[in-house]
C-alpha cells in the first residue's frame, strides 16, 4: 500500500452535510465523527491537473478511467484503442485507485507551548497499519518536557500524566515539508475528537445590504486548519491487468509535477491549498 | 418502567422541552424571541471557540435576558445528561473550574453534541422569528 501525504497550508473545507444552524460544516467520517477529505475530491483534483492533448488525455483515461464526455467522444476512444489495444465500451475504473485523507496530526494552540500537534492511537494505528509499525504509544506521551504541566486550548494537562515519549519522530515522515511538526501530544482518542472538534478553522461571515449594514446574524464556516498533517492511500486496481506498474510510475510523476495542490471550496479565498508527497513505504 | 440503555432521543428531548418551554414563556416579545434564537443557534461556534468555563460565565456577562435564558437551558439540559451536580446553578463555575481535565474535556464533548442539538432545534421552533438582536 502507498500513501501521500498532505501538509495543509491554507484552511481546508470540503462541503459536509452538517447544516444545523448557522454552521456550514466540513466532511465527517461517519463512524468517528472526525473531518476528513473524501477520495473523490483528491481524485477529482490529481484527475484535473492532467494535461489535454492527446497523449495526456489517454493518459487521464488509463489513470482515472474515463468520464462520460470522453465515452461520447468517438475519435478519442479509436485513438484510445490504437494506442493501448484496449476498448472502451462504458465507464469504468481506471488504473490507480485512491483512499480517503485522514488526519495524522492536528495544531492546537496552547499557552505554554504556542503550538502543539496532537493525535491519538485511534489515529496513529490506522496510520501505523500501512507503515508497518506496530508501537502505538501511550495516552499523553509526548516530546516535550514532562515536569512542567500542558496548557491545551482551555484544559491544563498536569505533569504527572505526561510520559516521555523518545521514538516520537517514527510517527511524523521524515521529510522537510513535515518539518515544522516538533511538539507533539498523544491524547485519548475521546479528549482527541473534543480537541480537534475545538481547533477546527471557523470562519465567521456576514452579509451586508445595500446601505452596508449587516443583514441577518453571523454564519460559520467550518475548515481543517492549516499546519495538520493528513495522508491518503492509493494503489493498483484490478482493473490494471498488467499496466499495474506503468500506471503506478505515471501517477508518481504526477504527483511530483503537482507538489502543490489545491482541495475543496473556496480557492477564490485562498483555502485549501496543500502540500503532498509520496510517502517512503 | 423498563430501564432503557440506548434512545436515540437522549439529547433531543430535554433540548426541544427546553427551547419549546422558553418560546412558550415569552411568546409575545418579539424581541426576547430573537436573541433566544439567536443565542440558541450560536452555542456551538461559542463553545467550540471558547470553552465551557466562558460560556458558563456569560450566564452572568450577557445583557440580553433573552440570550441569558438559554445559556441556562443549556446547563440545565448539561446537568440532567451528564449527572454532573450543581452545574446549572450560580455556584456552576467553581463546579466546572475543580472537574479533573479528563472530566473537563469529556463534559466539553457532550457539551458540544448538546449545542449542535441546540442549533437544530432553535430553527425548528422559532422558525417564524427572522433577523437577529
Amino acid at each position: 500500500m502507498n500513501y501521500v501525504y498532505l501538509y495543509l497550508l491554507a484552511p481546508l473545507h470540503t462541503g459536509g452535510t452538517t447544516q444545523e444552524g448557522n454552521l456550514l460544516g466540513i466532511a465527517r467520517e461517519s463512524h468517528t465523527n472526525l473531518p476528513y477529505v473524501p477520495s473523490s475530491t483528491i481524485r477529482g483534483k490529481l484527475r484535473s491537473t492532467v494535461g489535454n492533448d492527446i497523449e495526456q488525455r489517454i493518459k487521464r483515461v488509463q489513470l482515472f478511467g474515463p468520464d462520460l464526455k470522453d465515452t461520447q467522444d468517438t475519435g478519442f476512444l479509436e485513438m484510445y484503442e490504437a494506442e493501448t489495444d484496449k476498448k472502451i465500451t462504458q465507464l469504468e475504473q481506471g488504473n490507480i485507485w485512491i483512499g480517503d485523507g485522514s488526519i495524522l496530526w492536528m495544531p492546537v494552540p496552547s499557552l505554554s507551548h504556542g503550538v502543539i500537534w496532537i493525535s491519538c492511537p485511534l489515529l496513529l494505528q490506522r496510520w501505523a497499519k500501512f507503515n508497518g509499525n506496530p508501537e502505538i504509544p501511550a495516552e499523553y506521551s509526548t516530546n516535550l518536557a514532562t515536569k512542567a504541566p500542558v496548557y491545551l486550548k482551555d484544559a491544563i494537562l498536569p505533569a504527572k500524566s505526561l510520559q516521555n515519549w523518545d521514538n516520537w519522530q517514527n510517527f511524523i515522515p521524515q521529510s522537510p515539508e513535515a518539518n515544522a511538526i516538533t511538539r507533539v501530544l498523544v491524547l485519548p482518542d475521546r479528549h482527541c475528537a473534543t480537541l480537534i472538534q475545538m481547533s477546527l478553522w471557523r470562519q465567521v461571515k456576514i452579509k451586508l445590504d445595500e446601505h452596508k449594514s449587516v443583514d441577518g446574524g453571523f454564519r460559520y464556516e467550518e475548515a481543517i486548519p492549516p499546519d495538520t498533517l493528513m495522508y491518503f492511500t492509493w494503489g493498483i486496481t484490478s482493473q490494471a491487468n498488467g499496466k499495474g506498474e506503468e500506471s503506478s510510475a505515471d501517477f508518481k510523476a504526477l504527483l511530483s509535477e503537482n507538489s502543490i495542490l489545491q482541495i475543496g471550496g473556496q480557492e477564490s479565498l485562498g483555502r485549501g491549498f496543500v502540500q503532498q508527497w509520496l510517502g517512503n513505504n | 418502567m423498563a430501564v432503557e440503555y440506548f434512545d436515540p432521543r437522549t439529547i433531543a428531548t430535554p433540548v426541544y422541552d427546553a427551547l419549546s418551554e422558553l418560546r412558550t414563556q415569552n411568546n409575545t416579545d418579539q424581541s426576547r424571541l430573537k436573541e433566544q434564537k439567536s443565542q440558541a443557534v450560536e452555542l456551538y461556534t461559542y463553545l467550540s471557540t471558547w470553552g465551557m468555563m466562558r460560556l458558563k460565565a456569560e450566564e452572568k456577562a450577557l445583557s440580553q435576558e433573552g440570550k441569558k435564558q438559554v445559556v441556562k437551558k443549556f446547563f440545565q439540559c448539561l446537568e440532567t445528561l451528564s449527572k454532573v451536580g450543581d452545574l446549572a446553578n450560580n455556584t456552576g463555575l467553581d463546579v466546572i473550574k475543580k472537574l479533573d481535565v479528563d472530566e473537563y474535556l469529556g463534559l466539553t464533548g457532550l457539551g458540544l453534541a448538546l449545542a449542535q442539538e441546540f442549533s437544530f432545534w432553535a430553527n425548528a421552533i422559532y422558525h417564524d422569528i427572522k433577523g437577529e438582536e
